[in-house]
């Protein structure tokens, strides 16, 4: 279903390592070349975005539907043990 | 068997002797209470049912042991202390021999070993599901698939109040690169719990969407995590197309589910730092990544620039020819000029020419011949310029403007000077 829907980090940060890969080669058609280096910075700038506003969702799965949850922080204490 | 009269002593010892021989060892279960420990380290407690209760005393010698005094069994990590067992009311399985107490005239366990009765019971049954299930090939190694790096989808499997829970929570907040967590909150002990979890693992399959399933619990006993040592639980972990990561109880708790899981983690937090990255550990990574493109882009560039600087020079060769060419065709349009200059000066020296033509052409003494003039030449080609000249028979040659006449003198006469106008000479 949904399984061809990767890790779009991981995949930008692949596309950053063959990039540089590519470049490393060297031989590239200066258009071409100038078109990759702009595309990894790119990746570069997406995967910094997407670290700094990573976060965790959390959702509930019940009675067949998904509906938002909130921890409640409180609970967090030592003490409970299930 | 004798006669005569005993001492207490000596039926005491006999007494002694029969119930060490019949109960050399014994496991007796029943509920502790007149616990006591003096400060000889000794236990002192009652175990006893509805109908009966027994003395045991458990000595302080005895109450380390490292081995399972029934099998030999060395036990891995330290038992916990009999004290934190023990307890009035508690329901416990003691190991000992039976024996007698002459000062008393009370026989008693001697304690060697002791459990939580329910422990007992589940330890044996956890034990015996554990080898049906390693020869089932539950655990195998070989059949472990390896956990999604960084995952964005995840199933968690667990009760959405407990510490669990926020253990994890806290420990996914500076890791991984963002996911969505869906939550299954489940039972996580009791009758029902298994079945609840079984359910969720079918419906976490059936929706295709997590990338990995994880099931956690916080720390309990034996009892407490009872659930997960179910074989019905452990097969659905065993057959789930999902790949599952599993952190039940503290580091020393290993149940069934653990064990069949893809992989094993000691605790909630630890299932937390399995599955997703530390955050500085990926920007340290994205880092490292841009340097290289910008050292690789450098370098790349430089190439670029030493080729295009070679390039440069041919272009510039190449536009000296082209100053070249340029005053190629200033040169040809120049001679173009000059040619015609040149011939502009011809035509007027031309003109010139023509008409010093024309007054040298004036000045031609035969010029006058066209009007009518003649010239006579007379012997040996000598001009006539008077009639002197002449003589009668001689011959003459008349030039006429178009020709020659040759003639003979018949006659000739000088004319005076006044009539020197009217009156030509015969030609």
């Amino acid at each position: 279903m949904s399984t061809s829907r990767k890790n779009l980090f991981e995949k930008r940060m692949a596309r950053l390592q063959e990039i540089v890969a590519a470049l490393e080669s060297g031989n590239l058609p200066l258009e071409e070349g100038m078109a990759l280096y702009r595309e990894g910075a790119e990746c570069s700038r997406f995967c910094r975005q997407q670290l700094d506003k990573a976060r965790h969702e959390l959702s509930l799965w019940q009675d067949g539907a998904e509906q938002a949850f909130k921890l409640d922080d409180d609970q967090s204490e030592e003490g409970r043990n299930v | 068997m004798q006669n005569g009269i005993l001492t207490v002593r000596a039926l005491t010892e006999q007494l002694r002797k029969n119930l060490e021989g019949r109960f050399p060892f014994v496991w007796v279960r029943g509920e502790v209470s007149n616990l006591s420990r003096p400060a000889s380290g000794h236990l002192y407690f009652s175990l006893k049912d509805a109908e009966a209760q027994l003395q045991c005393v458990w000595f302080r010698g005895q109450q380390g042991q490292a081995f399972d005094p029934l099998t030999g069994e060395v036990f891995d990590s330290s038992r916990p202390s009999p004290l934190d067992m023990l307890r009035n009311g508690a329901e416990m399985l003691c190991a000992g021999r039976i024996t007698v107490y002459p000062a008393r005239g009370q026989y008693q366990l001697l304690v060697e070993m002791a459990q939580p009765a329910g422990e007992g019971l589940l330890a044996q049954t956890f034990e015996a599901r554990k080898r049906q299930l390693a020869a089932a090939g539950y655990f195998a190694q070989a059949r472990k698939r390896p956990l999604p790096w960084d995952p964005q989808r995840v199933a968690l499997l667990t009760s959405s109040t407990g510490a669990a829970i926020h253990d994890f929570m806290r420990l996914a907040r500076n890791r991984g690169s963002g996911a969505q967590i869906r939550l299954f909150a489940v039972p996580v002990q009791g009758e029902e719990a298994a079945p609840a979890m079984v359910r969720a693992l079918e419906t976490v399959d059936r929706q295709g969407w997590a990338e990995v399933v994880v099931l956690i619990r916080g720390g309990g006993s034996l009892e407490d995590l009872w659930a997960y040592n179910e074989e019905c639980l452990a097969t659905a972990v065993f057959s789930s197309v999902t790949p599952v990561l599993a952190g039940i109880g503290h580091e020393v708790d290993v149940t069934l589910t653990d064990l069949t899981a893809d992989m094993r983690a000691a605790t909630p937090s630890h299932a937390a730092q399995l599955l997703w990255p530390d955050r500085n550990e990926l920007r340290q990574r994205l880092d490292e990544a841009l340097l290289s493109l910008q050292r690789v882009a450098g370098q790349w560039l430089a190439h670029k620039e030493r080729a295009w600087e070679y390039l440069e020079r041919a272009r510039r060769t190449a536009l000296g020819l082209e100053r070249l060419a340029v005053r190629e065709a200033g040169l040809e349009m120049a001679r173009h000029r000059l040619d015609a200059a040149v011939r502009h000066l011809l035509a007027g020296h031309e003109h010139a020419l023509q008409k010093s033509l024309l007054a040298l052409e004036a000045c031609d003494p035969l010029a006058p011949l066209r009007r009518g003039y003649a010239l006579v030449y007379g012997a040996h080609g000598r001009l006539v310029r008077s009639v002197t000249e002449t003589e009668s028979g001689s011959r003459i040659d008349v030039r006429l403007h178009d020709g020659h006449v040759a003639a003979v003198v018949e006659d000739r006469e000088q004319l005076t000077a006044r009539g020197r106008n009217r009156k030509g000479g015969k030609q």
